[in-house]
Formats: C-alpha cells, structure tokens, sequence
C-alpha cells in the first residue's frame, strides 16, 4: 500500500498538489464533523463536554419516542409537500407565461426571479409585517369581520410560511423550467400545429412529457431544500406557536444549541440526513427510469 | 424560443394584461417593504397599505447609524469576497486534477465530493462548530473564509471537471512538448480558458454566501454580515415595522444590483448546476 503510495505520489505528484487544498478543507470542515456526528449520536454528549459515555442506539430509541420531535416530522413533511406541489405548479405556470411572445418577456423573468436573491431572514421579516399589520388593515378596507393569524394559528402557521417560502423560490424552479422548454425541439411543436393539434393538447401530449425528466428534477431539488428548511420559520415564528412550525433543522438547533443536548441532537441531524438521502434517491431512480422511457 | 404559441390579437392583449396583473401581485411584497420604509411609526399604524404621505427618510437615518450599515455591508463584501476568490482557485486546481489525472484515486475523490451534496448542512453543525472552535477557527474572517471554502467547494470542481474533460487535449500535450511545466501550463492556458465557468462559479457563490445566515451566524456570532445584523436589528426593535422595513431596502439593494448586473451568468449557472443530479 505504501510503495504504491510512494509510486503514484514520484510519478503524479502535480495532480496530488492541486488536489491538497480542496481536499484538506474539505475534510478538515466536513468529513471529520460528519464523521464526529455519527459517532456523537451514539454518546450522551451534552454541550461540548469532554467528558463523554457510548450509550448505544439509545438517542435514536429516544427520538422515536419524543412526542416533539414526532410533531417536528410532521410539520417539516406538511411543509415539504406543500412548497414542492404548489411551488413547482407555480413555477411551471411562470415558465410558460415567460417562453410566450409576449412584449417585456424579459422584465418578466426578472420579477420573478427577484424574490430568488434575497436573504431569507429578511424575506421572512416582511412576510411577518404583510401576515399582521399589511393583512388586518385590507381585512378592514374589505370590512371582513375576522382577520386571519396567519402566523397565530397553529394549524395554518406552517402553510402560511409554506407560502412565503413559495414565493422567494419559485424563481429557481421557473429558470430551470424555461430551459426544459427551450430544450424541446420546436420541430415537434410545428409538427403538431400542423397536424391541427390545440394548443391545449400540445401542452398535455408533448410538452409535459417531455418535461417529466425536469419535472422530477426540480422536485429533487425543492425536496433537498424543504426538508432541511431553517431561515423562514426561524425569523418568521421561532417555531411557535408551540412546536406548530419547527422544523427538524429548527429542532436539531434548538437541542443543539439552547438546551445543550449536543448528543441527541446529532442523532437527529442523523435520521435528518438519513430522510433526505432516501428520498433523493428515490427520486433519481424514478428521474432514471422515466428517461429511459423518453 | 420558437416554441411558443401564437394567439389572436384580442385574446393577446387580455392575456398580456393578466399576466402583468400577476407580475404586480408578485411585487407586492415588495411595493408594501418600500411604502412603509418611507413612513413614520404613526401612519404604519394608521394604514400598513397606503401609499407614504411624504418621502420621510428618518427611518433610513436612524438604521445607517444604529445597525452601523456601512460597516457592516463592508464585512459583507470583504467576507463574500474572499471567499468566493478562494473558493475558485481551490476548485479549479482540484477540478484540473480530477479531469485530467488517470488514477482511479481521482474518481473516488470525485465521488466523494459529490455524496457530500447528499448531507444536510444541519447534520455537521454541531460537530463543525466544536471542530472549528479546536481550531481557532471560529470569531474571525479568516476562519470563516476557510470553512467557506472547505464545505462549498464540491460543486465547484464538478463544474471544472466537466468542463476541462471537454477541452481537447492536444493544447496541454502541445504545451507540454514545448517545454511547459504542468503549474504553468494549467496556470498560463487552463485558467484562462475557464472565464465562463469561473464567473458562473462566482456569481452563484456570491449569492449564496452573501445571504447566509446560520453558518456564520454560529461561527461569528457577532452581528457582523448584513443578515445578521438585519437579524439583531430586528430583535431589538421588534415591531418597529418602519425601521425593519428600511432595513429590508438596504440591505436588498446591494444585491438586487448584482443580481441586475449579473443577471446572465446567474441564469447560466443554476441550469449547468442542476445538471449535477
């Protein structure tokens, strides 16, 4: 093993070089911290202490018995499945108004994709001032009897961050979108306007098709970033009311930092990572298998 | 480009207007931001959706100087800076490496960068933290920077490593006859044919790291970038909505610049990185 070291590193010693950087940050920030929170998981680890016992699955026995974390789940998954359905719907339906001929085209995309360059604590801010004062004062223009509490409500909190959260990134998805849409050869599309296919059935029977491998594609990517969403519900709710809107990362947080519960903490950024690797590649069998039907 | 559909002309010009109607009602929340910033406390509370009754600009004042603004968007700028210059030569040296180094260690290296796109960032927080706090790393740009670099780099390199396989190879084998050494020749005729990727590589790491928040929120810990100081700002004066609401326009600002200016190559790169799955 050595000597082979010690051959590659006489002949190819240059590519060694140019790899060192990269690599040694990269293990030194993130293979070694990964690796330490694996372990960690299975330690009693609290705050930073050096003083530290195995303890075996016992974090992860303790999780899936911990009635908040069980609510931190089910709000991240309602959260997810809300962005990634309404969210990519959004963002098709911005792409198509964007790939017609229509005057300012241009502008347009900007709009849209405006939101998309903001700090998302800072979105969160003014989403919080337009789900309180900005709401009370059209209900009140509208003479509606009751104002909704958006962020007040513990059944609708988490949706209504959902929204904002659609908002800022729908933007992405629609570049992405409008690619996928350009990609499709516009001999297909005459074609079918010459065969007297609608505009409706060419939409439906050639253009959402072929768009089924970028479909699945930005449902990976808006899977990724719902799952481990933190900015929004940190700057909009801190969580609250109760557990209504803590998401598994505001949660791992939480542990982590407030209640000095580092151990635990890690086991959960575990299971965290363990959900969002499942269904990525899930998603990317099924990314997969569909353009080998296409 | 071609693909799109023609509609007759009264059917066009009602289409146009309820798409610029949809555009508006996308920069709501916005329009509200700026409104308000320009009124006292007195009138949010009267009408949160009225237009200001005049250009009043003390909220401005008062967050330049309370969230110290020009000193913070500084740090901002230094830090982002840095970054992304470090974080594009690191990449490209180990891009070129991976591309054109015939080992099979040069694979597992790339495999090994890109499962990392699989990991959370919240599943390395605590331990990063612990592991760059033994390192001194943690309360300095310096270490900031470093982290920076150490954790963004994968996609990066994947991004030169597909884009140096597609160079011909006769340029470098060339060179090479010549009597150029590898350092020069990868310094002197790689780079240079890297601007696009480089500035694609930029413009979308500056984004990101310009606006994030919980990294060096934990690593800093003081409020010295404009989403943390926006974040502190917010949490002294909370409620004061005509103060936060001057805070979002100047600390948006900056980077809606950019983003104006930058417009192409962002657009370029989120499709090319996409392609990563």
């Amino acid at each position: 093993m050595l000597d082979y070291l010690l051959k590659v590193w006489k002949k190819d010693w240059i590519y060694i070089l140019f790899l060192i950087p990269a690599v040694t940050l990269f293990i030194v920030f993130f293979i070694s911290p990964f690796i330490q929170s694996v372990y960690y998981s299975f330690t009693d680890l609290y705050g930073y202490n050096k003083d530290v016992k195995f303890i075996g699955l016992s974090n992860y026995i303790e999780a899936f018995a911990d009635k908040n974390f069980l609510v931190t789940l089910i709000v991240t998954f309602k959260y997810s499945i809300f962005v990634m359905i309404l969210g990519n719907l959004l963002s098709l339906l911005l792409a198509l108004i964007v790939d017609m001929k229509i005057a300012g085209r241009n502008i347009l995309r900007t709009i849209f994709f405006l939101p998309n360059v903001m700090s998302l604590i800072i979105v969160g801010f003014v989403w919080s001032f337009i789900y309180g004062d900005v709401s009370r004062t059209l209900s009140e223009l509208l003479h509606l009897n009751t104002s909704i509490s958006w962020l007040g409500n513990s059944n609708i909190a988490i949706y209504s961050i959902g929204l904002t959260a659609i908002w800022q990134s729908a933007g992405y998805a629609m570049i992405i979108y409008i690619a996928g849409l350009q990609n499709i050869s516009s001999d297909i599309i005459e074609a079918a306007n010459i065969d007297g296919a609608s505009g409706y059935a060419t939409f439906f029977k050639i253009k959402l098709p072929l768009l089924s491998p970028v479909i699945v594609m930005n449902l990976i990517l808006s899977a990724t970033t719902c799952l481990k969403v933190f900015d929004f519900p940190l700057s909009m709710t801190s969580g609250g009311p109760g557990y209504a809107t803590t998401t598994i990362a505001l949660y791992i947080y939480t542990l982590g930092f407030r209640m000095l519960r580092t151990g635990y903490a890690t086991a959960i950024s575990i299971i965290l990572f363990l959900i969002i690797a499942i269904i990525t590649i899930f998603l990317m069998k099924f990314l997969n298998k569909r353009e080998e039907i296409v | 480009m071609g693909n799109s559909k023609k509609l007759n002309k009264p059917y066009k010009y009602i289409f146009q207007v309820i798409v610029y109607i949809i555009a508006l009602l996308y920069m709501f929340p916005i329009i509200i931001a700026i409104m308000n910033s320009f009124k006292d406390k007195r009138e949010i509370l009267i009408s949160a959706v009225n237009p200001p009754s005049s250009f009043y600009l003390g909220n401005y004042k008062e967050v330049f100087m309370k969230a110290d603004f020009i000193k913070v968007f500084l740090n901002s700028v230094v830090l982002t800076g840095s970054s992304v210059v470090l974080l594009i030569i690191i990449s490209a040296f180990a891009g070129y490496a991976i591309a054109r180094w015939r080992s099979p260690i040069a694979n597992i290296v790339m495999v090994v960068f890109l499962t990392a796109l699989f990991v959370p960032f919240h599943t390395i927080m605590i331990t990063l933290l612990k592991t760059a706090k033994s390192v001194g790393a943690t309360g300095n740009f310096i270490g900031m920077i470093l982290i920076y670099a150490g954790l963004m780099c994968p996609v990066p390199i994947f991004l030169y490593r597909g884009f140096i396989k597609s160079l011909p190879l006769e340029i470098e084998e060339s060179a090479i006859i010549d009597g150029c050494n590898v350092f020069n020749l990868v310094t002197k005729i790689v780079f240079p044919l890297l601007k696009s990727v480089s500035a694609t590589v930029a413009v979308l790491n500056t984004l990101q790291i310009w606006n994030d928040f919980l990294l060096p929120y934990l690593v800093l810990a003081k409020p010295l970038t404009i989403p943390l100081s926006q974040m502190y700002f917010y949490g002294k004066y909370n409620q004061q909505w005509n103060l936060i609401m001057a805070g979002f326009v100047i600390s948006t600002l900056p980077v809606v610049i950019f983003y104006l200016s930058m417009q192409k190559f962002i657009i370029k790169g989120i499709v090319a990185g996409a392609v990563k799955y």
